[in-house]
């Protein structure tokens, strides 16, 4: 069996004001798997995904392809692992649609050709080629959602993290995501609250409370297992049970 | 603060806006200006670059944001008639002078690029007149005051201080500019004067909020309050109304010695009216006594609002007065009448 | 927030639009220069509103919406003007056999050149887009630092702007605009701290979004301007329009007419 793409031992992290937000994670992921992140409000989603992504330096290991996670190389995996937030206006910041897809190639050192590759890429497919030149605040939502997954795609990361994607979405442009990230690629760690959306994309869950993992499997027996929903302040979830659409 | 007619749901009407146009000045003096207010923020983009993690300053920017919209959030004064906040003094006390004449500089630039307030070549002239001395010396003056871990009614008065010093001595600016220009030809003392008197209770208004949000900042997120956070205390009964009385007094003696100080000039005004005849061109048909003399004086008669008062500081006064109030009525008749829209669907 | 004000005709299409935005910063900058070197009683000549007229009309930009916005920033002007046809006693020669008084003469040159200069203004902001205008700012040696503020600033306004007016509808939801000045005035103090606190967290947000993405302390923007035969034709256009006119007043103030 080839190394896991992500390999977490004993990730431990503590908020400055004293907060333990993670409490001893360990986990594996391999090439290609799509894994669901779920867990009641503030069980450490975030904590982790960040973690993850090396812009909060715990304790423990953090290995994204063999490459430990450590202060000094942390730059280097930049590219490698791709972190989608909660907020869309927090990751388009640049003038025009364009430049934020751009922004990450950009500081890569790719060259100007290959910008524009990479931008036109990214663009088609969220289906954003309309609004390059367009503001951040021309777009809604939904289209706002998708540029920053797309921002993010640029830099074609081989491991793509993403805290709550449907969150603030509209029945339509919810489905139309999940349409997208069924179609790409990519490692997926997706945290939801969202069942469906994990149901829907993710064969297996991970299930996090007060900053430890406490179940690990395939979706249909977690998410369908009540009491340990139930334990940890979710729903269940079942095959062929879909939100409101 | 600055004074405006609100409409429920369009930006601001201002009204005391000190924003000069491009035309109120020549070109040396504009440009002028210019080059001695880049040189000053370049200054205070160093200093900034030196105390803030230089990764971060970019983001400054994103304070440009929130003055503009904490412009948006209105302090009633009198029925249809609002203030608001124009910041330079609580920038400064909040992130310390340099920073925040880079904000203000941000915001007069966008103010002239987005919304045509000021023109493009005064732009030397406004960023000095309500930003760089506003903060720079309503900072030098609240530290001055405040001193060490001041207790409320200290900090009231520091920022009091400051803040009237800051707005008065920047509106002073205006009309040295325009008489440095000498494009209209206004008497500086009167000019001087109106400006100054205005701004005392602009500034006055803006001492009351700034006070308010520093009051509200220091109780609800101290450590938000960065630069200047060891400094305050939690201000703890708020703004008590002997302070904000002690200040409205402060601000009447002031404005009644401006008052009087103006119309004290309608003596020296008058001699300037008698002086026509000494001018240039009159002076060569003086002797003829032909009709352009007399043209000139009828002409005079007819401006004057009352025959009798030739005097200019009523005149001025009521000109004033006359603009204020068209000016008013415009904004009036622009603001839409219906109530504040429900929030439109997002997306 | 209702960007029907900003941006709202900077996505059109047209001649003017698509010139290079240094082009357009140079011609009105020009432009604004010789209209506040014409002598303190000097009228401008009717052809000084050819510029901007071109610049407008070429532009799709209607009339009333350069009347409008000029209006609301006239104030100050308008009070300065009225103030110098007060107190500007001094007799000036107005063509042959006319003296007026220096105050009206003033107060119609400046509000003339004021209107002329707005409509110029106008015309500059309103054909070109907002990140264009600053790209051509930068190009043309405006200080990097400076313009990247502008291009946050620009970018977090309406988000800012807008959390404002929620805030405001919900005070307004909860008092119905009504109650003691002491008790909105607190109130209103409040809501700007909620604002500035919300602005640092956003600051911070935006600044882990950035490093997440490969920023190390140099923001790098790609597409570069460049100048087509249009805007050298048009640079040249203004540059030669300009010197005609002001050679012309010059001419004319020798000729002491």
């Amino acid at each position: 069996m080839s190394d896991p793409l992500l390999d977490i031992q004993g990730l431990a992290y503590t908020y400055a004001d004293g907060t333990p937000a993670l409490r001893g994670v360990d986990l594996a992921v391999a090439e290609g798997e799509k894994v669901g992140l779920v867990g009641p409000n503030g069980s450490g989603k975030s904590t982790l995904l960040m973690c993850v992504s090396g812009l909060f330096i715990g304790k423990g290991t953090v290995r994204v392809e063999g490459v430990e996670l450590t202060s000094s190389r942390v730059k280097a995996i930049r590219g490698r692992v791709g972190l989608v937030f909660q907020s869309p206006d927090d990751q388009l910041f640049m003038p025009t649609l364009a430049d934020d897809l751009a922004f990450g190639p950009v500081n890569l050192g790719l060259s100007d050709a290959q910008v524009q590759q990479r931008v036109s890429e990214a663009a088609s497919q969220m289906s954003l080629t309309a609004m390059l030149d367009r503001p951040p605040h021309h777009l809604s939502m939904g289209q706002k959602r998708n540029a920053a997954i797309a921002s993010v795609l640029a830099m074609q990361p081989v491991l793509l993290l993403m805290d709550e994607p449907s969150s603030n979405l509209d029945p339509r442009s919810r489905r139309r995501l999940i349409e997208v990230l069924a179609s790409l690629d990519a490692t997926m760690v997706i945290a939801a609250h969202d069942l469906a959306l994990v149901g829907r994309l993710c064969r297996r869950v991970m299930v996090i409370d007060e900053g430890r993992i406490v179940a690990d499997g395939a979706t249909t027996e977690i998410l369908g297992n009540a009491t340990l929903m139930k334990e940890h302040g979710l729903e269940v979830w079942q095959q062929g049970t879909e939100s409101v659409e | 603060m600055a004074g405006e007619v609100t409409a429920p749901d369009e930006r601001p009407f201002v009204m005391l806006a000190m924003h000069m146009a491009n035309e109120l000045l020549t070109p040396g003096v504009a440009v002028g200006f210019i080059a001695l207010s880049a040189a000053v923020l370049a200054l205070a983009s160093w200093q900034t670059r030196v105390r803030f993690d230089p990764a971060r300053v970019p983001l400054m920017g994103v304070m440009g944001a929130f003055v503009f919209a904490a412009q948006m959030i209105n302090f009633p004064v009198l029925p249809g008639t609002s203030g608001h906040l124009v910041g330079a003094v609580l920038l400064a006390i909040l992130l310390g002078p340099h920073a925040a004449t880079l904000v203000m500089a941000s915001i007069l630039i966008v103010q002239c690029l987005i919304f045509q307030d000021g023109g493009l070549l005064a732009l030397g002239t406004n960023i000095l007149n309500m930003g760089i001395i506003p903060c720079y010396l309503g900072y030098a003056v609240f530290v001055g005051v405040a001193g060490r871990q001041p207790r409320a009614g200290r900090l009231y008065a520091a920022v009091f201080v400051a803040t009237m010093v800051g707005m008065v001595a920047g509106a002073a600016m205006v009309p040295l500019e325009v008489v440095l220009s000498g494009v209209a030809a206004v008497p500086l003392p009167q000019f001087l004067l109106i400006m100054i008197g205005l701004h005392l209770l602009v500034g006055l208004g803006e001492a009351i909020i700034t006070f308010l949000v520093v009051g509200y900042l220091s109780k609800a997120r101290p450590e938000s309050l960065g630069l200047v956070g060891e400094r305050l205390q939690p201000a703890g009964a708020g703004l008590s109304s002997g302070a904000v009385l002690a200040s409205f007094l402060v601000v009447a003696l002031l404005l009644g010695g401006v008052v009087s100080l103006f119309a004290s000039q309608f003596p020296d005004a008058l001699e300037s009216r008698t002086s026509v005849e000494d001018a240039p061109g009159a002076a060569m048909v003086k002797p003829n006594e032909n009709e352009i003399i007399v043209g000139v004086s009828e002409l005079q008669e007819r401006t004057a609002p009352l025959p009798d008062y030739k005097s200019t500081s009523f005149s001025g006064v009521v000109g004033t007065l006359i603009t204020l109030s068209v000016v008013w009525l415009i904004g009036v008749s622009l603001r839409r009448r219906r109530q504040e829209p429900a929030e439109p669907a997002r997306e | 927030m209702h960007h029907h004000y900003i941006d709202r005709f900077a996505y059109q299409d047209s001649p003017i639009h698509r010139l290079d935005p240094r082009a357009k910063i140079l011609g009105v900058l020009a432009y604004s220069v010789v209209l506040i070197s014409l002598g303190r009683h000097e009228l401008p000549a009717a052809w000084y509103a050819v510029f901007p007229a071109i610049l407008l009309l070429w532009g799709g930009i209607p009339l009333w919406f350069v009347a409008k916005h000029t209006l609301i920033v006239s104030p100050f002007v308008v009070c300065l003007v009225v103030f110098s046809a007060i107190f500007d006693a001094e007799p000036v020669r107005v063509g042959a056999s006319l003296t007026v008084r220096g105050g009206w003469v003033t107060a119609s040159t400046v509000m003339i050149r004021f209107i002329l200069g707005m409509a110029a203004l106008i015309a500059l902001a309103s054909t070109t887009r907002f990140p264009e205008l600053l790209k051509g700012l930068e190009n043309l040696g405006v200080p990097r630092l400076l313009v990247t503020q502008l291009r946050f600033l620009y970018r977090y306004l309406f988000l800012l702007a807008d959390q404002a007016m929620h805030l405001r509808q919900a005070r307004r939801a909860r008092d119905g605009g009504r109650g003691p000045l002491r008790w909105r005035w607190r109130s209103s103090a409040g809501l700007i701290g909620v604002l500035f606190v919300r602005t640092l967290e956003q600051a911070e947000r935006t600044h882990l979004a950035m490093i997440a993405r490969g920023y190390d302390g140099t923001i790098r923007l790609t597409r570069p301007l460049r100048f087509q035969d249009a805007d050298w034709l048009f640079l040249a256009a203004t540059a030669a329009y300009l010197i005609l006119l002001r050679g012309g007043h010059a001419l004319r103030g020798l000729a002491g007419v």
